[in-house]
């Protein structure tokens, strides 16, 4: 089974991209697989909006482990199944809590073994001189264009902020192509479905 | 600090050592240091050297220096052509379908082993494997069944070598035999898909002959004729040798003596079907085991003694049957 992993900045709307791309693929019960960094597996029966309370929010860092959910998608004629990992946010400093260090080592370790990079990318928060090339989403990008499958999301494309501020997130990022969605609305996910289609 | 493998930088990451922008950076150099080294790796061994490490390979061999000359000759006429190629001159069609001939043992199908290795790193054939058929593997038992299994074993073949051994063999069953539908099948497809395989016939010299005989179109479509000729007393002894020193034992002088007195030549023996090499092989192998018998009674054995074969354990070991 491929293995898909979703990546990006604490915030950037992982999770319920996530969520919401597994109800786009017509899932209504989900079963999540959380892995702690010391290897435990503990696995929850939700629907999706009981997930969606439970597993998301507002503030920073709310997933803190690998959250893996099995999803199956029509590919011609074939149904393939898939897993679909959320992951902790990763920023660029040293985080004060432990197991926050220890959620972003997680992701930073299993990044190395997936099939598929989904990078999340916050559009609002794309200043002017993005190209600045000490950002932790740069790194990402620098490590999607050496292996085979990798997509940026330009995530919260339903803000008007965001629009403006997508040709920067493209100047930043010329070798790729990006794909604007709406994690909330479940915007852009054809794009996102047919290029996951084409990797698994 | 420097790190040596990506989970000390996980570790790192977890402990608070580095943040995870610096965990990227410091990745990113140990995967291009280890990429460089693989590159290097790959700019040593080029297409050249390989062939030429093949070629050496060839060159191990005790003895056929025809077929050594004949395989560089082969080597060194597709490079040409390949180059008057880029030119734009006229070049000749590379039909490579060979004719082996010689006795059992004499290094046919190590030779055709080597030639596919050879083949495939000039590109000429896309896989270089060989598959090695023999009658049973081409006749059919009915109507129709053998043109199936013809085309089996060439689909088989397809990007490397179609070995048949004792191909005289299927010409030999008379007229009713179904082993002319299996010579038809197989001159077919040589014309038809002569870029995608070679064909190797191999067989006793005599046979051969008379086999090549059989079907007139079968001579001329073969172009190259390759002679195995018999070892002597000397190349089968370096044979010998060479087989001991690869197993870890060694000759003593008495031995070699008495292997040469074993060793009938093969010139002023009658039996056609001296086994040659292969016999060699399996005198050194009946020596290594009659050496056991001969050690296991003792209680404490040197590093000597166990790597030695002395003239006794070559006693009583047999040319032919008795191996």
């Amino acid at each position: 089974m491929r293995e898909c992993m979703i990546i990006g900045r604490p915030n950037s709307g992982k999770t319920l991209f996530a969520l919401n791309f597994a109800g786009y693929l017509g899932i209504r019960n989900i079963d999540v697989t959380f892995r702690t960094y010391e290897g435990l597996l503990n696995c929850r029966h939700f629907s999706l909006d009981e997930a969606k309370r439970e597993l998301c929010g507002n503030s920073l860092h709310k997933t803190r482990s690998l959250q893996s959910m099995v999803l199956n998608m029509k590919v011609g004629k074939a149904t393939v199944n898939f897993k679909l990992t959320d992951t902790c946010g990763v920023s660029e400093q040293i985080h004060a809590d432990e197991k926050i260090r220890k959620g972003m080592a997680q992701t930073i370790g299993m990044l190395r073994s997936v099939d598929l990079i989904l990078h999340v990318v916050d559009l609002t928060l794309i200043p002017n001189d993005f190209s600045s090339q000490s950002s932790i989403d740069y790194e990402f990008y620098n490590y999607g264009m050496i292996c085979k499958a990798y997509i940026l999301l330009g995530n919260k494309y339903d803000l008007s902020s965001a629009k403006s501020n997508l040709p920067h997130l493209t100047a930043a990022f010329p070798k790729t192509s990006i794909v604007p969605i709406s994690a909330l609305y479940s915007q852009g996910f054809r794009e996102v479905k047919a290029c996951v289609a084409r990797n698994i | 600090m420097t790190y040596q493998w990506p989970d000390d930088i996980i570790t790192a990451v977890e402990s608070g050592q580095i943040s995870p922008l610096d965990a990227f950076k410091k990745l990113r150099e140990l995967d291009s240091t280890a990429f460089a080294s693989d590159y290097a790796k790959d700019i040593q061994f080029n297409v050249e050297q390989r062939i030429e490490n093949i070629l050496r390979e060839l060159d191990s061999l005790i003895g056929l220096s025809e077929v050594k000359k004949l395989v560089r000759e082969i080597y060194a006429f597709i490079e040409i052509q390949k180059r008057r190629e880029k030119e734009r001159l006229n070049t000749e069609p590379m039909v490579l379908h060979m004719i082996f001939k010689g006795n059992p043992g004499t290094g046919k199908t190590t030779v055709a082993r080597i030639m596919g290795k050879v083949f495939r790193e000039m590109g000429v054939l896309s896989r270089g494997h060989l598959i090695e058929v023999e009658r049973a593997d081409l006749v059919g038992e009915y109507i129709g069944h053998t043109a199936q299994k013809m085309r089996d074993q060439l689909k088989k073949a397809y990007g490397g070598i179609l070995f048949i051994d004792e191909a005289y063999s299927l010409a030999r069953g008379g007229e009713k035999d179904f082993g002319k539908e299996a010579i038809d099948c197989m001159v077919k497809s040589m014309e038809d898909h002569k870029n995608e395989f070679i064909l190797i016939l191999a067989g006793y010299q005599k046979e051969m002959e008379i086999f090549l005989q059989t079907n007139p179109g079968l001579h001329s479509r073969f172009p190259i004729h390759i002679n195995f000729p018999d070892y002597n007393k000397q190349e089968l002894l370096q044979i010998a040798e060479q087989l001991c020193v690869k197993r870890q034992y060694q000759l003593t002088s008495q031995a070699k003596f008495a292997l040469l007195h074993l060793l009938n030549p093969p010139e002023t023996n009658s039996d056609d079907k001296f086994g040659n090499a292969r016999t060699v092989r399996n005198i050194i192998e009946k020596a290594i085991r009659r050496q056991a018998v001969r050690l296991i009674s003792k209680p404490s054995t040197t590093r000597e003694e166990l790597m030695v074969i002395e003239p006794c354990d070559l006693m009583g070991v047999g040319i032919c049957g008795n191996v």
